[in-house]
């Protein structure tokens, strides 16, 4: 009989020398844990300006003197919080807006309790983003604001430019589901089996938990077994680890979403599609899409396997504004965000695009360089005059 | 399957114990053997292990011997008499009971016979559920309406509602275990290619010789498995119903747990409820009435 051709030794030797290299990283390891580790996530300083029931305004302290004169909103999604934008000094999304002069506001949902179980996406929209608008439009006594939406975050701002065109400037949405009528994505395809009446009525909330349960099931070999498996492989590794722990902090901190806004959002949306076709009601309003004529930049990732490219990419061919921009970049859905080498690129990608279209600052800043080139010559003829005269 | 519903219960009785002893044998005579050979290759505690199986074969003979003498037809009758001469309401229940455990316990076997079978990989269409349906068929069939008989008396409501709760627990039981079994399914497949998948390579002479790159073509099979999966109608659907059906369970339990808080001076979610949503509405109203008042006095 022929022998089987397994390099037995090698894999012995292989498995003899991974024994020794564990033990050590088990030292390492404890030794990590047991250390005092930096895992705080969502550290850049900022005020409270605004506050609604749960819901509040973060005001980012600025670090530079503004570019631009419009503000802008950043509005996450209901799913999970609004710290992943400033998960840690270095890979933080709020804070290169600040570096790069952008005066920054984000919403935070905060957590919902039973109480807030009939809140329905017209509460959301029409009233606390309209109310923080407001506020935010009196108190840099401007007419407009710029408009920055995240996933669900971003449907949002979508329903909000069309409703209220005349206080959006600029809308960025980033990957921002607004076309539901796709099998790229599985969220796509299980959310239309679900019986959300029935969760909804049962549950009062959408517990953030189940859903989170339902992200992590999306991809279990990857997400349950590989990412812990690579935690074990990096112990000894204390950066790795604090990393980690605050990617796991932000994983897992998930509020509810609020029963009748889920209701509305998995039947309007995922089910029937409404957005897109621009016969979404919020209240008794529609939601037209031919009224968002602000310009629109439309960010999203090649292999977001939650926003699939195919579920935001129709937007710009639906609104009513001529100055559109789709932006595919090659990344995921978190790693839009968290990445460092695809953050380098978003954050300048969006202030380069907001600079072009700040026009009311360009302009008067273009106005001041040209009065003030002109005064510099006007010095130079004069003193040549005065020389010439002396002469 | 064959068709027990026709036959009297003194042959279903012994139609029984004849399946259950061949199938126990059978598979007595498998651990058997792998224990003889397990023996023969041991060095150390030959006589123990030797002891222990003489014990193990000694029970297994009497368990067949007691098995077979119960199947005898004139045995079966002696004692479906004496079960004759019970009040015919206990017999009827008996008898629907051990029709659909009869037919239970079939599939069950067939299934068993099966097991292995059907492991196609990358392939979750008209998946083999039959475990599972034959449960909620059996459940649903003879043990159900034990627990929708009426309820009388003062305490109906409340005992009714117990019921439900009953009810719709062993449904959502059924419904999670198997959506629970189809998650389950990649491992098992994705174990089985990855063994073709390493006599393939042992075939090549390019076995891994790096433990870790075996983890991580496994981990690779595995994730193409759970996407097939999750992409399948069987799964969307099992899904929904593991998920309706854990509705309805923890509706009836709270439905329960209401009655029980009646007593008790504490607040229900449907107390709460009706006070949260008069809260919302109380407070949509003056936050219209306040933004018209601001949009008035400017």
């Amino acid at each position: 009989m022929e022998a089987p051709r397994i390099p037995v030794d090698l894999i012995l030797s292989k498995l003899a020398e991974d024994t020794e290299k564990f033990h050590e990283r088990v030292k390492k390891g404890s030794d990590v844990l047991l250390d005092k580790l930096d895992t705080q996530i969502a550290t850049t300083p900022y005020d409270i300006e605004y506050e609604e029931d749960r819901v509040k305004l973060k005001h980012y302290r600025p670090v530079t003197e503004s570019s631009l004169k419009t503000p802008l909103l950043i509005v996450y999604a209901l799913i999970n919080r609004e710290t992943m934008l400033d998960l840690q000094p270095g890979r933080s999304v709020v804070q290169s807006f600040l570096e790069k002069g952008i005066d920054v506001y984000m919403v935070d949902w905060g957590y919902p309790t039973r109480k807030d179980k009939f809140i329905t996406i017209d509460d959301h929209v029409n009233g606390y983003m309209d109310n923080i608008a407001d506020y935010i439009l009196k108190k840099h006594k401007v007419k407009k604001i710029n408009l920055m939406g995240i996933c669900m975050g971003g449907s949002f701002c979508v329903m909000y430019s069309a409703l209220h065109p005349g206080k959006v400037r600029n809308l960025i949405t980033t990957v921002t589901p607004t076309n539901f009528e796709t099998d790229q994505g599985l969220l796509h395809i299980w959310m239309k089996h679900i019986d959300v009446d029935s969760l909804v009525d049962t549950f009062g909330n959408m517990p953030g938990d189940m859903m989170n349960f339902g992200f992590l099931i999306l991809n279990p070999a990857r997400l349950m077994i590989d990412k812990y498996v690579g935690l074990l492989e990096n112990i000894g590794d204390k950066t790795f680890v604090e990393n980690f722990v605050r990617m796991e902090k932000w994983i897992f901190d998930s509020p509810d979403v609020a029963g009748e806004t889920f209701r509305q959002f998995v039947v309007d949306c995922y089910q029937k599609n409404l957005l897109i076709q621009s016969k979404m009601m919020l209240g008794d309003q529609r939601v037209n899409l031919k009224k968002i004529t602000m310009p629109l930049l439309n960010i999203y990732g090649r292999y977001d396997h939650l926003v699939p490219p195919a579920a935001c990419d129709l937007l710009s061919s639906k609104v009513g504004s001529k100055d559109v921009q789709d932006d595919c970049l090659e990344t995921g859905h978190i790693g839009i965000y968290v990445s460092s080498r695809v953050q380098n690129k978003l954050v300048p990608r969006i202030v380069k695009w907001l600079e072009e279209r700040d026009t009311i600052k360009k302009t008067k800043r273009k106005k001041a360089a040209t009065k003030t080139a002109k005064k510099a010559e006007e010095k130079v003829v004069f003193k040549r005059k005065i020389k010439g005269a002396a002469v | 399957m064959t068709d027990t519903g026709n036959k009297d219960p003194g042959a279903k009785f012994s139609e029984w114990l004849n399946s259950a002893n061949e199938f126990w044998g059978s598979m007595g005579k498998i651990w058997q053997d792998s224990l003889q050979t397990g023996c023969a290759s041991a060095t150390q505690d030959k006589s123990d292990n030797g002891g222990n199986q003489k014990g193990w074969e000694s029970a297994f003979r009497m368990w067949r011997l007691f098995a077979s003498v119960l199947a005898e037809p004139s045995f079966a009758g002696t004692f479906l008499k004496g079960i004759n001469a019970m009040p015919d309401t206990f017999l009827k229940v008996a008898g629907t009971g051990l029709t659909g455990f009869l037919q239970f316990y079939q599939q069950w076997q067939e299934k068993a016979g099966r097991m292995g079978k059907n492991t196609k990989a990358y392939s979750f269409d008209h998946l083999d559920q039959e475990m599972f349906t034959a449960w909620k068929e059996l459940y649903e069939q003879e043990i159900r309406q034990f627990l929708k008989i009426p309820q009388f008396g003062l305490l109906r409501g409340y005992q009714e509602r117990f019921m439900e709760g009953l009810d719709d627990f062993n449904i959502f039981q059924s419904s999670m275990g198997e959506f629970i079994h189809l998650l389950s399914l990649p491992i098992e497949k994705s174990f089985n290619v990855l063994q073709q998948q390493l006599e393939e390579l042992e075939k090549n002479g390019e076995f891994p010789s790096d433990p870790h790159e075996i983890y991580r073509l496994w981990v690779k099979i595995l994730e193409g498995h759970f996407m097939t999966l999750f992409k399948s109608s069987e799964y969307g659907e099992s899904l929904a119903r593991a998920l309706k059906d854990m509705g309805l369970f923890i509706s009836a339990k709270d439905n329960f747990l209401h009655d029980v808080l009646q007593s008790l001076p504490i607040p229900t979610n449907k107390d709460m409820d009706e006070l949260y949503k008069d809260l919302y509405l109380l407070k949509k109203k003056v936050k219209e009435l306040d933004k018209k008042f601001a949009a008035g006095s400017k």
